[in-house]
């Protein structure tokens, strides 16, 4: 029937879908940040969100959100385009929509200045001065009160180089299998049959809510229906058919659950535009009995049309997460289906960003699979990714989540974990800088930057007379920290709740509608907290370090490293060598470097794991996010692995930069050692593959066992990269010429040549190491 | 005890699978254009990398004085060193480094134990190089044993110049031999390599009554023997034995050269010529009763 398990065919699109693929190229904007990719058409000056508040006076916040984000899209004009067979596009990118999808950080005043509002820039300011109580219950005022309440204002002001909290939450996936299974009508009778029976006036309230959500979601469905006839009427032969289809299955849509693929892919898309989705689920696990009917029984278009025209869409709406293959939830049983291998093609054949590919991999992933995933990496692309079904299964059996439910987990954002359709997790409630709380434990703590008092009085290095002191303090100095940080993250999280509810989530999100509750008051079964993790391996290192030169062999005193800390290594060029070269790094499958990793992550993910965010959950551990290393290393003073003051701490969960050099074997066998069951948060590391490593097929294939052995042996998520220096260092000069060549970077694909010269210098160094 | 110059992990082009390579000091042959200069003494070798120095005198420990530095500027005098390996522990950089460490048979397998889990998957497993494995055979055969004792797959890269004792004492516990092909014309081969060709050889026809797997290599050196005879006579030779499963040539590079000069060894073959490997390829694999490849 089709070849799509074939490696080395690549897959043939239809004319429609070139045309499709055509059409839309232009509109894809930058392909690299997704603050690009997401935004949509420009500003048409409209204020849906401050007149669903003044129109409704007596209403309760929820209502008003709820017919805020209803005007919102049926304010938008619907677009149908020339070629398309799946319709909906993006809302324009409003001053209040920001506000509503970012939470209140993000909302500027100013933004009415733009020209769309045609000079009633003071008229709208006052508008939203006159509904302000009720438009944003919680300020980011009340963030900073509960910071001035447990630290002075000198804090206050270098506090942000330890942590930042409060950061954004919002990424959770809706139950796709329901909205497949229910259609829109289902769901309305749904939330009736639960609105019916309570006399509870805040449950009526977010029913009444919900009520107006999925009558627009119908409205907003008809519009596009209506836009389609109008086409169809302007236009004739295969044009008009096609175009009547196009109506026809938003008109069935609007309500009716769908029975073919063509629909059930409309439906799919309409909701991912409406949620403004970040992870479409588990996609080839529900679409697959749509798509088996289709290949089957055919359908309005063919099958492979239909899914080529959702991934396009995925594609220009920067769809983030696209997670395939794993393992069936009630089985246990490898469920990589055709569909897997035939998404995978499509994504090959696009070669773009977006949507990002994991590939959950397991014990019976198909051979092929892995094939078909080396191939792509070889042919230059990042993704997919891979994600570990045995380790995050059993990570999140351990936070006490049932085995069915484990089973279905899909990855989101920048590559953390949740249960689909029955979660609210932090995805990012806070970021956590330990080396920098390894710096205040070598001084008193202190901040080295300004000498301000930030942590316990631990003393100075010399103070300590064994390593295990020193670690003592380490931790004293940590766990000093994590009640108050932990507070200010669900202070921030409570005015995200108040202020940007997650409401068309919260319906397709279990339990919300049973409890009556929507996802931020605890509607969501599950809610752990994320806290990503920056500077560990700066710390095992550091420790490494002080522990083989300072205490075993003392070839430096302890006075003496004091002093060249302080003074960032100037006039220390010898210690710092010394500390550089001749002390073990964390990366290299060293006992004595990897143990302090090791310690490090179980230290603080077990500390913070003892507490409850207010979404219920334990929080747990993350390090995904490239970027916190460099932003956090510019703030972070030189520590005793070598590192200067300001250069950029270690990546993810990975060794620092370049300081990796007994080979790819080595470095995994040391992150396999690593207690990254309790980093469910999610753990990417990246890996480097020499690019002349994937020409050949028997090539590939030492690839995927190699790949294959971090999967199984205690890895978690893995994204590779594989290019050439040369191309590297082409591409900084000439960024013109390299616009295709994609790297990975701590959860995002981007073009090399858009990430800035920070980055890109920090690739090239890994990959000089490498190579 | 076996003196072992470099343990290199996720090996993918030195045999099947996913390999960990041991590199062995000392080689019977001295090839113009080696590539491991620091692999062909028998002796620890001191290596200075003057790019590394920092010139901060730690390496004054020296019992010979052979180390000064004067204003930052160091200078070493080799010629008074005793390889004693004294600085190279003391140098903070790691601008002076000792190629060659004693280690035992269980050290070593203690390392390539540690990719067990990637040698499964991938079908790979431990590589002896050099140097050649054949010149430390005591050592190497003890690995060898080790390994095969752990159900690890073997190979050994050697230039095949050894006695048959040796060479029958080796092949007990190697599973596929990477073996050179240097030169085809033994007086050539006596002039670049510095030991004649024909033990090679005999050696070679050994191997393919003892049906072991042979992957024949050979380097490709342009002005000596990039050339169009020497490539025939490496497809003659998997004709005459069956043994070989495949020709593999190696391009060449000038890795070497920098290594040469941290050993104080000045200059011996460089040449930035390319030749036309892809017809030498060709031609050969035309001729070939086996798959060649470029590695």
């Amino acid at each position: 029937m089709n070849d799509y398990r074939n490696t080395e065919k690549m897959i043939e699109l239809s004319e429609r879908i070139l045309k499709i693929d055509a059409e839309a190229r232009p509109r894809f904007r930058s392909q690299g940040t997704r603050e690009a990719t997401m935004t949509g058409p420009a500003n048409d000056g409209k204020i849906p969100f401050l007149t669903a508040f003044e129109e409704l006076p007596d209403a309760p916040y929820v209502v008003c959100l709820a017919q805020g984000i209803v005007n919102s899209w049926l304010m938008s004009d619907p677009i149908v385009y020339d070629e398309d067979i799946l319709v909906g596009t993006q809302r324009p990118n409003r001053v209040m929509e920001e506000h509503f999808s970012w939470g209140i950080r993000y909302f500027d005043p100013k933004g009415f200045d733009n020209p769309a509002y045609k000079g009633r820039g003071d008229e709208l300011r006052a508008r939203v001065e006159a509904q302000r109580s009720r438009m944003f219950p919680l300020t980011h005022k009340h963030l900073e009160d509960a910071y001035d309440e447990i630290y002075t204002k000198e804090q206050c002001s270098c506090i942000g180089s330890l942590f930042g909290a409060g950061g954004y939450q919002g990424h959770t996936v809706p139950d796709y299998f329901r909205l497949l299974r229910d259609g829109i009508g289902g769901t309305l009778e749904r939330v009736h049959a639960y609105e019916v029976n309570t006399t509870d006036q805040k449950k009526l309230d977010l029913y009444r809510a919900m009520t107006i959500l999925l009558e627009g979601f119908t409205a907003f469905a008809l519009q596009y229906a209506d836009a389609a006839e109008k086409k169809a009427n302007e236009s004739e032969g295969e044009a008009r058919e096609r175009f009547l289809a196009v109506a026809e299955n938003c008109r069935f849509v609007s309500t009716n659950r769908p029975v073919t693929l063509y629909q059930a892919a409309q439906l799919v898309w309409f909701y991912s535009l409406w949620d403004w989705v970040d992870c479409v689920g588990r996609f080839d696990q529900y679409m697959y009995p749509f798509y088996e009917k289709a290949v089957r029984e055919g359908d309005v278009f063919p099958a492979e049309d239909i899914i080529a025209a959702i991934f396009l869409k995925f594609s220009e709406h920067g769809v983030h997460n696209l997670p395939l293959g794993g393992v069936d939830p009630r089985t246990g049983e490898d469920a990589t289906n055709d569909l897997s291998f035939l998404v995978l093609q499509i994504g090959r054949r696009f070669h773009s960003v977006h949507p990002r590919m994991v590939a959950r991999i397991d014990e019976h992933t198909p051979p092929e699979f892995m094939d078909l995933i080396v191939k792509m990496w070889s042919e230059g692309m990042s993704d997919p990714t891979l994600a570990s079904d045995p380790l995050i299964i059993e990570g999140l059996r351990e936070y006490g989540v049932p085995l069915e439910d484990a089973r279905s987990y899909t990855t989101l954002g920048c590559q953390e974990i949740e249960i689909p359709g029955k979660s609210n997790f932090g995805c990012e409630d806070g970021k956590f800088n330990l080396a920098k709380a390894f710096e205040y434990t070598l001084n008193d703590g202190c901040d080295r930057f300004n000498g301000i008092r930030m942590g316990l009085p631990t003393g100075h290095l010399a103070d300590y007379k064994t390593v295990d002191e020193l670690w003592d303090a380490y931790v004293r100095q940590v766990n000093h920290f994590v009640p108050a940080y932990l507070h200010l993250c669900d202070v921030g999280q409570q005015i995200r709740a108040a202020n940007a509810a997650k409401l068309v989530k919260s319906i397709f999100t279990d339990d919300c509608i049973a409890r009556g509750l929507h996802m931020d008051e605890g509607g969501a079964m599950y809610g752990y907290g994320v806290i990503e993790t920056a500077g560990a391996s700066a710390v095992a290192d550091s420790f490494a370090a002080i522990d083989k030169l300072v205490y075993r062999e003392k070839r430096i005193s302890p006075e003496t490293l004091e002093a060249a800390i302080a003074a960032n290594f100037e006039g220390y060029e010898k210690e710092r060598q010394l500390l550089l070269k001749q002390a073990p790094k964390y990366g290299n499958d060293d006992p004595l470097a990897d143990e302090y990793m090791r310690r490090v992550l179980d230290a603080f993910w077990t500390e913070i794991g003892k507490y409850r965010s207010i979404r219920g959950g334990a929080f747990t551990g993350a390090c995904s996010l490239l970027g916190a290393g460099v932003g956090y290393g510019r703030a972070t003073w030189a520590m005793p692995d070598g590192r200067f003051k300001g250069e950029p701490l270690g990546n993810t969960i990975g060794p620092r930069t370049g300081a990796d050099h007994c080979g790819v074997t080595a470095m995994l066998s040391s992150v396999m050692k690593l207690p990254l069951k309790l980093g469910i948060g999610g753990t990417t590391l990246n890996v480097l593959i020499p690019c002349d490593m994937t020409k050949t097929a028997e090539q590939r294939r030492k690839i995927a066992s190699l790949m294959t052995v971090y999967m199984m042996g205690g890895g978690q998520m893995a994204q590779i990269t594989t290019a050439s220096l040369e191309d590297m260092l082409d591409a900084k000069e000439h960024p013109e010429k390299h616009g295709d060549l994609i790297v990975r970077v701590g959860g995002y694909s981007a073009p090399f040549i858009e990430i800035g010269a920070d980055l890109q210098d920090e690739l090239i160094k890994r990959y000089g190491e490498a190579e | 005890m076996g003196l072992v110059f470099n343990i290199q992990r996720f090996s993918v082009h030195d045999g099947s699978g996913i390999r960990t390579v041991v590199f062995l000091k000392g080689c019977p042959l001295d090839c113009l254009w080696c590539h491991n200069p620091e692999g062909k003494s028998l002796e620890p070798q001191l290596m200075f990398n003057p790019e590394q120095c920092i010139g901060c005198g730690e390496c004054a420990v020296c019992p010979a004085g052979a180390h000064t530095v004067a204003d930052g500027v160091h200078t070493f005098a080799r010629e008074k060193c005793v390889r004693c390996g004294k600085c190279a522990a003391a140098c903070p950089t790691g601008a002076l480094k000792m190629a060659g460490q004693e280690m035992s048979a269980g050290e070593v397998m203690e390392q390539v134990l540690r990719d067990r889990p990637f040698y499964e998957r991938s079908g790979g497993g431990m590589t002896l190089s050099g140097g050649d494995p054949c010149f430390q055979h005591a050592f190497s055969a003890e690995l060898l044993r080790l390994a095969h004792e752990n159900r690890i797959d073997t190979a050994m890269e050697t230039s095949g110049f050894m006695s048959p004792e040796v060479l029958a004492r080796l092949a007990a516990d190697t599973d596929t031999f990477l073996w050179d092909f240097k030169l085809y014309d033994p007086e050539l081969h006596k002039k670049y390599t510095g030991v004649p060709l024909e033990p090679i050889l005999a050696n070679l026809a050994a191997l393919n009554e003892m049906g072991k797997a042979v992957i024949l290599r050979c380097p490709l050196i342009p002005g000596v023997n990039a050339v169009p005879e020497h490539v025939l006579a490496a497809a003659a030779l998997s004709h005459t034995y069956p043994c070989i499963r495949e020709i593999h040539f190696l391009p060449y590079h000038r890795l070497g050269i920098p290594k040469e000069k941290r050993l104080g060894i000045a200059g011996r073959y460089d040449t930035e010529e390319k030749p036309d490997t892809a017809s030498l390829l060709a031609l050969c694999g035309e001729h070939a009763a086996c798959p060649v490849q470029l590695k």
